[in-house]
């Protein structure tokens, strides 16, 4: 792929062809999934924001998945690092299979039923990613006690059938069918009767065994049924993903290994790293509660991407001992691996090449990733102008912290003021998808298109989301243009708060009114939490109090 | 993203609002750790509402509900529940941060390994440079009487006690029972006899820092 006629090379997938370095992590993954008996840590990758890990997890993910026949992996064990990624890579590889990987990513902003940090639905995504990734692959994984708890919950919460199938995997739909029919069709007393009888009527006596081998009998859904739902049971829910897990993975004689991505783990505190210890210790409880249960033995592989290394051992609930998380410093790249990353770029002026590297480096033989391949992208966008840049051009170089803000005005430069004016109104979205651009180009006239939709998404600064046709722009981005009290991010998001009330997103409605009047959209946030928290919809308590973090609502912030 | 509401004036009786309401939502949930952090925001939020303010007393109205709230809830909302224990449910022990002693030390402790009694252990940290670990062993003997034992341990890389640590026995009537740990003793012991139903309070002082742990047979 050519970076000159593709766009930018920071860009989600296109990135990936310009990976540079990180050899040793990609061999100490591979053993991960390689070696015998399967190593007992969490592989825990952390450094400052921009140094790659997020694409680091996305190249593992990718291209290293891979489950090596013995006699084949004992010969790779043997190459250098260098040779031994080439080989992972490029599909040289013969004789292995694929392991099935997911991804769960904290920084990705909640969308409809995606809510990554959400302690319920943030699971519940993870156990639906589980699933594409295995059937893909051509295998099913089963969580039977966890299911039934999230059904159990969901339709104690009044939700609908249609609502609890979206939720679930459509493998399950006819399991959850039947099992709503029988909550819905059961007198309170009954109910662990009922679900068993219908069970048995719609699946026979053999199914029900099966069950029981798993767990679900008529002591459990007692014990299920008795259970208070927004604590008890809430809490308990990573332990069931667990044990099924473990379970299927002890079951399964084809699956050896079974990969759970975590990325952004920093994403659960916000812009607040300052709490009082039970509130920090509290954000990700539920994933140290996860993690915790999860057998590793079993060949489950966990890898985890964050800013600062956990303090998983510190907390007095479900603390995770230091020795069993493996934590790897992502540190910036060499000046030799940042060179073959300019070249990989397709950019020959050697003393270009030595401009930006000087320009990107934060240290002596330091050079930053996202620095560097912004630069990069600043070279290329200028050239498809017909624009010539050369070492002269930045000779000059910034202080560290406005580097990016930089870089990306000089960026700006080679594009339209269309796309210029799209990206100050786009930096108001927290996650925007081709509708929400048009709804945004129509309200604040500029011009819209599907060209420049291309284009936009093409930048490096605009980041595509796990979820489908959904992108975000880069935070710290955002929070400059945001900041600066730009009058297009002003006027965005009050077409915005609008936009959100009639599709009824109310709490990201709220989201937008407190950007752009902090007083009022304070007020609603507060009447909507108290109402929501009345009436017992914890769902929107916890949606509304991520919305806290984003719009700093502490304090003496 | 902090965005334009950074330039705008944040008034502090709000983000006392917001705080109180959030405390009300961990109450809900029986978290009630985060809920004293909300409510110790909030209060700090209506402190810095001025007398001239219009708020100020509504602001006042709220800390004291708030205030009261937290006196009334305190002793008996993390109460840990003895008899839960004696049947061997530790559920909610658990979930207050009670574990096995094998999860807690790295060695087996002499004094636990030849008995058989229910017994779990907690870490508590005494400010941020001192862990300790409260060990609770309940023993079933003749009358329905609970013998239980309660040990600190030193936690981590430190080996003994510190010199200044007091821990006192506090029955729900009656007088507290003061004691203080023996210099460069790398344990501490104490064993008291409860009925069932009985309630009690443990104080584990250092420095300024104090923790304390309600229990209820």
């Amino acid at each position: 792929m050519n970076p000159e006629q593709n766009g930018s090379l920071t860009n989600g997938h296109l990135a990936l062809q310009y990976f540079t370095n990180r050899h040793k992590f990609t061999r100490q993954f591979v053993e991960y999934l390689n070696n015998e008996p399967p190593p007992t840590e969490i592989l825990f990758f952390h450094g400052d924001g921009g140094n790659g890990k997020s694409l680091l997890l996305k190249f593992l993910r990718k291209n290293c998945c891979k489950r090596i026949v013995p006699a084949v992996w004992q010969q790779l064990k043997t190459k250098s690092d260098d040779e031994f990624t080439a080989t992972i890579e490029k599909d040289e590889l013969q004789n292995y299979s694929a392991v099935p990987a997911a991804i769960l990513d904290f920084g990705q902003a909640p969308i409809e039923k995606d809510k990554p940090q959400d302690r319920f639905y943030g699971l519940l995504m993870l156990r639906r990613n589980l699933a594409i990734v295995a059937s893909a692959l051509g295998c099913k994984l089963k969580f039977p006690r966890y299911d039934f708890a999230c059904v159990w919950y969901l339709h104690q919460k009044g939700k609908s059938l249609a609502e609890i199938n979206r939720l679930f995997p459509p493998e399950e739909m006819e399991l959850i069918g039947v099992l709503v029919d029988a909550l819905e069709h059961s007198v309170l007393a009954n109910v662990v009767r009922a679900i068993l009888n219908t069970l048995t009527k719609y699946f026979g006596e053999a199914v029900i065994l099966v069950w029981k081998k798993w767990g679900i009998d008529e002591q459990w859904l007692t014990q299920l049924k008795a259970m208070e739902l927004e604590t008890e049971l809430m809490n308990t829910l990573p332990h069931w993903f667990a044990q099924d897990l473990n379970a299927t993975m002890k079951d399964d004689d084809v699956l050896k290994r079974i990969v759970l991505f975590f990325d952004t783990h920093e994403a659960f505190w916000g812009h607040e790293h300052n709490l009082p210890a039970e509130r920090f210790f509290y954000r990700d409880e539920w994933l140290r509660r996860l993690l915790g249960d999860l057998d590793l033995t079993t060949g489950i592989v966990v890898v985890v991407a964050g800013r600062e290394k956990p303090r998983w051992a510190e907390p007095p609930k479900f603390p995770i001992l230091l020795e069993k998380v493996d934590t790897q410093l992502v540190w910036h790249l060499s000046n030799a691996d940042a060179i073959v990353y300019l070249q990989k770029a397709n950019i020959a002026d050697a003393d270009l090449r030595q401009a930006l590297l000087k320009y990107a480096s934060v240290k002596p033989n330091e050079v930053h990733p996202f620095f560097l391949s912004l630069c990069a992208d600043v070279v290329l966008a200028a050239k498809r102008r017909g624009i010539t840049l050369n070492a002269v051009d930045f000779a000059t170089i910034p202080e560290i912290n406005v580097k990016s803000l930089e870089l990306t005005h000089r960026l700006l430069r080679y594009v339209d003021e269309e796309i210029q004016d799209a990206i100050h109104a786009l930096s108001a979205c927290r996650t925007f998808d081709r509708e929400l651009y048009f709804t945004l180009g129509d309200a604040l006239r500029f011009n819209a298109t599907k060209a420049t939709f291309r284009i936009l998404t093409r930048f490096s600064f605009v980041w595509q989301s796990e979820h489908k046709n959904r992108y975000r722009i880069h935070n710290l981005l955002r929070r400059l243009y945001n900041d600066s009290d730009n009058s297009t991010v002003n006027e965005a998001h009050t077409v915005l708060e609008k936009y959100c009330h009639e599709n009824g997103d109310v709490a990201e409605a709220i989201y937008h009114a407190i950007c752009h009047d902090w007083q009022r959209g304070t007020d609603e946030w507060i009447k909507k939490h108290n109402e929501a928290q009345q009436r017992e919809d914890f769902e929107l308590c916890r949606i509304l109090q991520e919305i806290r973090e984003e719009t700093l609502l502490h304090l003496g912030k | 993203m902090s965005n334009l509401a950074r330039n705008q004036r944040r008034n502090p009786f709000t983000l006392g609002q917001v705080a109180q309401s959030v405390g009300d939502y961990f109450t809900s949930i029986k978290r009630y750790d985060e809920a004293r952090e909300e409510y110790q925001e909030a209060i700090m939020a209506y402190n810095l509402v001025l007398q001239s303010s219009s708020q100020f007393a509504l602001a006042q109205t709220q800390k004291g509900i708030i205030q009261k709230f937290l006196d009334d809830f305190s002793p008996l909302a993390f109460v840990n529940d003895l008899s839960q224990w004696l049947q061997k449910n530790f559920t909610k022990a658990t979930e207050a941060g009670w574990q096995m002693l094998e999860e807690i030390f790295a060695k087996p402790i002499p004094a636990f390994m030849a008995t058989v009694a229910i017994k779990r252990a907690k870490r508590i940290d005494l400010g941020t440079d001192y862990t300790v670990v409260l060990v609770v062993e309940l023993n079933e003997i003749e009358n329905q009487d609970i013998k239980v034992i309660m040990r600190l341990y030193p936690f981590g890389e430190q080996t003994n006690l510190p010199d200044n640590l007091k821990f006192t026995v506090i029955p729900k009537s009656g007088e507290p029972h003061e004691y203080l740990a023996k210099s460069h003793h790398p344990a501490f012991e104490t064993e008291w006899f409860y009925k069932r139903g009985e309630q009690f309070r443990v104080k584990m002082q250092l420095n300024d820092v104090t923790v304390t742990e309600d229990f209820v047979i």
